[in-house]
C-alpha cells in the first residue's frame, strides 16, 4: 500500500504547476486547462484523504466536483465562443476595452 | 433521509420549478410552435416575463415564511443528514434575497425592454441564483455550500455576459469566469486540507474535531486558502481586481445584483462557515483576515476618489464595504453577527437606491455612467437628487440614516475585540468615502449640465427607490425592529460563538 | 511493483502537467492534458476508487477535454501560437507559483504524513457510493441537477446564433 502522503505531494505539485499556469499565460483556453488540473489535484487530495478514513464522504464529494466541472466548462467555453466572435483572439491581454 | 424532509426545501422547490416554467413558457406561449431562437428579438413578452417571475418570488416568500415554522438550532438539524439547516440566520438572508430579487426584477424591467435580448432567459437565470443563494445559507455542510457557491457563480457568468452583442459585457464575463474560477479551484483546495485534518465536512462535526486540536499548520493553511476563495466571492482587497472591470462591463442591473444580492450572500456564508466551523482556530485567522480588511477599506475607498465612471465608483465603494463587514466576521462575538446581518440589509437596500437612480438616467444601454451624467440634476428631479443624497449618507454611514446603525454594530464589533486600530481605520476611511460620495452631490446640486442625460423614470423604478429611501430612513430613526430581528435571527449561530467564549 | 506503478504515472502526470502550462500550441496542451488526466485515473485505481477512476476517464479524459480540443477546433486555434508574454509577469507568476508550492509541500510533509492506513478493505464500488449519493447526499445531488439545467441553458444562451454581429460597438 502506498501512504497517503505521498498523493498528497503529488497533488501539491499538479496544483502547483496549475496555479503557475494561471499566472503566466495568456491564452484563455491555456488558463482554463490550468484550472481543471488544479481542480483535478484537489481531487487527489480528497481521494487519498478518503482512503486514509474509509470513508465515501470524500468520493462524493469528489463526484460532484466533476459534475461542476463540467457544467463550468460547458458555460467557460461558451463564453470564448462569444468572445472570439467579437475580436477573432482569445488571449485575455487582449481584453482591454476597460482600463484596469 | 426521509420523504418528510423534503417540506424543509418548500421554499427552494417553488423557485426551482418557477425558473423552469420561465424556460418554458415562451415556448408554451407560441403554441408548442418554433422554438425561438435564444436571443432573438423579444418584443412583447417582457412584461410578461416580469410579472410571472414577480409572482414567482411572492410564492417562494410565502414558502419560506411557512417553513418559518419548522426553524431549529443548527446544532440540533438533522435534515437530509444533517446537511441543510432550516435556522433563523438563513430565514432572514433568504427573505433578504427574496426581496432584492424581487427590486432587481423592478429594475431590470425598462432595460431589458430597450434591449432586444429575451426577458424569459434572463429572469430564469436570475431564479436559478436566486436558488443557488438560498441553497448557500441554509447549508451547513462543505459540499452543499461549495455547489449552492458555484450554482450562483455560473448563473452570475452567464448574466454578466447576457449582452453578448455588446463587447465590454462578454469581456466582463470572461473575466470574471477566468477569476471565480481559479478562486474555486483554490476554496476547493482549502476544503480538501480542512478535510484532511478533520475527517468531514459537516460544519459542526469540523468545530468538533478542531476544538480537540492545539495547533495545525495544514489546517491553517486549507482555513487560508478557504478564506481567500471567499474574499474573492466578497471582493476583498487582494482578491478584488475582478470588480471594476466586471462591474463596469456587465449589463447594468446584473451589476446591481452582483453588488446586492450576490455579496450579501457571500456574507451570509462567510459568517456561517468562520462563525459555526472555524471559530475555534479564530486567533489564527483573526489577524490575517484584519489585513485583508483594513486593505479592502483602503485600496476600495482610495481608487473610488479616481474614478469618473459611476459603475467603477461603485465597484471601488463595495470592494470598501467588504471590508467593513469583515470587521463583523473578525470580533467572532454576537455584536460582531448581528452587524453583519443589520449591515447586509442597510446595505442592500442604499445601493440598490442608489442603481435606481442610475437606470432612471440611462437613456442608452451604457449612458448614465458617468458622474458629468448628474450634473444638475436636482433641477430635472429634485426628488431623486434627494433620494440619491440619503442613499450616498447612509453608504458612509452618517447618523439620521440605516448605515450609522449597521457601522455602529460592526465597528463597536471590532473594539469589543479588541482591534481597535482596525476600527480606526475604517472610521478614517469612511471620512474618505464621504469625499467621493459629495462628489456626486456635488455634481447634482452645484452644476447645470447640459442636460444630456434625459430622466426616464418608470413606475418601477420609482417604486424600489421609495421602498430603498422608507427602508433606509424608517431603520436609521428607528433602529429598533432591525436589530431586534437580527438579535433573534443571528441567536442561534450567536449561541456557538457565545457558549465557545465562555470556555476559554 | 505498487510503487513502480506510482511513481511511473506520477511522472506521467506531472510531465504532460508541465507541457501544458509550458507549451504554446492549445492542442498539444489539451491532448497533455488528456494523457495527465489518463495517468490520475491510475492513481485513482491505486487509491481504491476503480469507480471514480472510470469516471474520470469518462467525464474528464473523454467529455471535457473533447470539448475543449472541439472549441480549440472551431474556432480554429491550433495553428495559433501564443505570443511570449511580458518577462515581468512571467518571473513574478513562477516565483509565487513556486513559493506557494513549497510552502504548500513543507505543510504537507510536516503535518499530513500519517502513520499507517486502517486495516481491512474499503468498499468503493458503485453500489456503495450509489446507497450514499441517494440517501445521505440526496440533497446535494438534486442541486447539482439543478446546476447542470442552469450551466445548460447558460451555454446555449451565450454560444447560440448572434441574430446580429457586431452591432452598436460602444
Amino acid at each position: 500500500m502506498i501512504p497517503t502522503h505521498y498523493f498528497l505531494i503529488l497533488s501539491a505539485i499538479l496544483f502547483t504547476i496549475g496555479v503557475v499556469g494561471v499566472l503566466t499565460r495568456k491564452n484563455g483556453i491555456t488558463i482554463f486547462m490550468s484550472i481543471e488540473l488544479m481542480v483535478n489535484a484537489v481531487n487527489l487530495t480528497f481521494l487519498a484523504y478518503a482512503r486514509q478514513f474509509h470513508q465515501v464522504h470524500g468520493l462524493i464529494f469528489v463526484f460532484f466536483i466533476m459534475a461542476i466541472a463540467a457544467a463550468e466548462a460547458a458555460v467557460g467555453l461558451a463564453i470564448f465562443i462569444t468572445l472570439f466572435h467579437h475580436r477573432d483572439t482569445i488571449d485575455v491581454d487582449e481584453a482591454n476595452l476597460m482600463h484596469w | 433521509m426521509t420523504w418528510g424532509d423534503t417540506i424543509y426545501l418548500l421554499p427552494e422547490i417553488v423557485i426551482s420549478i418557477g425558473a423552469c416554467l420561465l424556460l418554458i413558457a415562451p415556448v408554451m406561449r407560441r403554441g408548442g410552435g418554433v422554438v425561438r431562437a435564444s436571443g432573438a428579438p423579444s418584443g412583447g413578452g417582457a412584461r410578461t416575463a416580469k410579472w410571472t417571475m414577480l409572482a414567482i418570488l411572492v410564492l417562494t416568500a410565502v414558502a419560506v415564511i411557512a417553513s418559518s415554522g419548522l426553524v431549529a438550532d443548527v446544532a440540533q438539524t438533522k435534515t437530509f443528514a444533517s446537511m441543510f439547516a432550516l435556522d433563523s440566520f438563513a430565514i432572514f438572508f433568504k427573505l433578504l434575497f427574496i426581496a432584492t430579487m424581487a427590486m432587481l426584477v423592478l429594475l431590470s424591467d425598462d432595460y431589458l425592454a430597450a434591449s432586444r435580448y429575451s426577458a424569459w432567459e434572463y429572469y430564469s437565470l436570475l431564479s436559478f441564483a436566486l436558488c443557488g443563494m438560498m441553497f448557500m445559507v441554509s447549508g451547513v455542510h462543505l459540499a452543499a455550500i461549495y455547489i449552492g457557491l458555484e450554482l450562483l457563480s455560473l448563473s452570475s457568468y452567464i448574466l454578466a455576459g447576457y449582452f453578448k452583442n455588446e463587447l465590454k459585457s462578454t469581456e466582463a464575463a470572461m473575466k470574471y469566469f477566468v477569476l471565480g474560477t481559479v478562486s474555486s479551484a483554490i476554496l476547493l483546495y482549502g476544503i480538501s486540507l480542512i478535510y484532511g485534518v478533520t475527517g468531514t465536512l459537516n460544519l459542526m462535526r469540523i468545530a468538533d474535531a478542531m476544538s480537540t486540536l492545539v495547533t495545525n499548520d495544514a489546517l491553517m493553511f486549507g482555513i487560508m486558502l478557504l478564506g481567500a476563495g471567499l474574499c474573492f466571492k466578497i471582493a476583498a482587497a487582494p482578491f478584488h481586481v475582478w470588480t471594476p472591470d466586471v462591474y463596469e462591463g456587465a449589463p447594468t442591473p446584473i451589476t446591481a445584483f452582483l453588488s446586492t444580492a450576490s455579496k450579501s450572500a457571500a456574507f451570509a456564508i462567510f459568517a456561517r462557515i468562520f462563525y459555526v466551523g472555524m471559530h475555534h482556530f479564530r486567533l489564527d485567522w483573526q489577524v490575517v483576515l484584519a489585513i485583508i480588511a483594513a486593505l479592502s477599506m483602503i485600496i476600495g475607498n482610495l481608487a473610488a476618489i479616481t474614478q469618473d465612471n459611476i459603475k467603477r465608483m461603485l465597484a471601488y465603494s463595495s470592494i470598501g464595504h467588504a471590508g467593513y463587514v469583515l470587521l463583523g466576521i473578525i470580533s467572532v462575538s454576537e455584536m460582531g453577527l448581528y452587524g453583519v446581518l443589520v449591515y447586509s440589509v442597510v446595505y442592500v437596500f442604499a445601493t440598490l437606491g442608489i442603481w435606481a437612480t442610475v437606470l432612471m438616467l440611462s437613456k442608452h444601454e451604457y449612458a448614465g455612467e458617468q458622474v458629468s451624467d448628474f450634473e444638475g440634476l436636482h433641477r430635472r428631479a429634485p426628488l431623486w437628487a434627494f433620494a440619491m443624497i440619503i442613499f450616498l449618507l447612509s453608504l458612509g454611514g452618517i447618523p439620521p440614516t440605516a448605515g450609522f446603525i449597521g457601522k455602529y454594530f460592526l465597528f463597536y464589533a471590532a473594539v469589543g475585540a479588541g482591534f481597535g486600530w482596525l476600527a480606526i481605520v475604517a472610521v478614517l476611511m469612511s471620512a474618505v468615502s464621504m469625499f467621493f460620495y459629495f462628489r456626486i452631490v456635488m455634481a447634482m446640486y452645484l452644476r447645470d449640465g447640459d442636460g444630456q442625460a434625459e430622466v426616464v423614470s418608470s413606475g418601477g423604478l420609482k417604486l424600489v427607490a421609495a421602498i430603498c429611501l422608507v427602508v433606509t430612513l424608517l431603520f436609521g430613526i428607528l433602529p429598533g425592529p432591525l436589530v431586534e430581528q437580527a438579535k433573534i435571527s443571528g441567536g442561534w449561530v450567536a449561541k456557538r460563538v457565545a457558549a465557545n467564549n465562555a470556555q476559554r | 511493483m505498487e510503487f513502480a506503478i506510482f511513481f511511473f504515472f506520477a511522472a506521467v502526470a506531472v510531465i504532460f502537467a508541465l507541457v501544458v502550462v509550458l507549451h504554446r500550441n492549445p492542442v498539444v496542451g489539451a491532448l497533455s492534458l488528456v494523457a495527465s488526466f489518463f495517468a490520475l485515473a491510475v492513481m485513482y485505481v491505486l487509491l481504491e476508487a476503480p469507480f471514480l477512476a472510470a469516471l474520470q476517464v469518462i467525464v474528464y479524459a473523454g467529455a471535457i477535454m473533447v470539448l475543449f480540443l472541439f472549441v480549440i477546433m472551431l474556432l480554429n486555434l491550433q495553428h495559433v501560437a501564443e505570443p511570449v508574454t511580458r518577462p515581468v509577469q512571467q518571473f513574478l507568476g513562477y516565483t509565487s507559483g513556486a513559493a506557494f508550492g513549497l510552502g504548500l509541500l513543507y505543510y504537507i510533509v510536516k503535518y499530513a504524513v500519517f502513520a499507517k492506513l486502517p486495516a481491512g478493505p474499503f468498499v468503493t464500488d458503485a453500489r456503495t457510493i450509489g446507497i450514499k449519493l441517494f440517501e445521505a447526499y440526496v440533497f446535494p445531488f438534486e442541486m447539482v441537477s439543478i446546476l447542470l439545467l442552469a450551466a445548460i441553458v447558460g451555454a446555449l444562451l451565450l454560444s447560440g446564433r448572434q441574430y446580429q454581429k457586431r452591432e452598436a460597438a460602444p
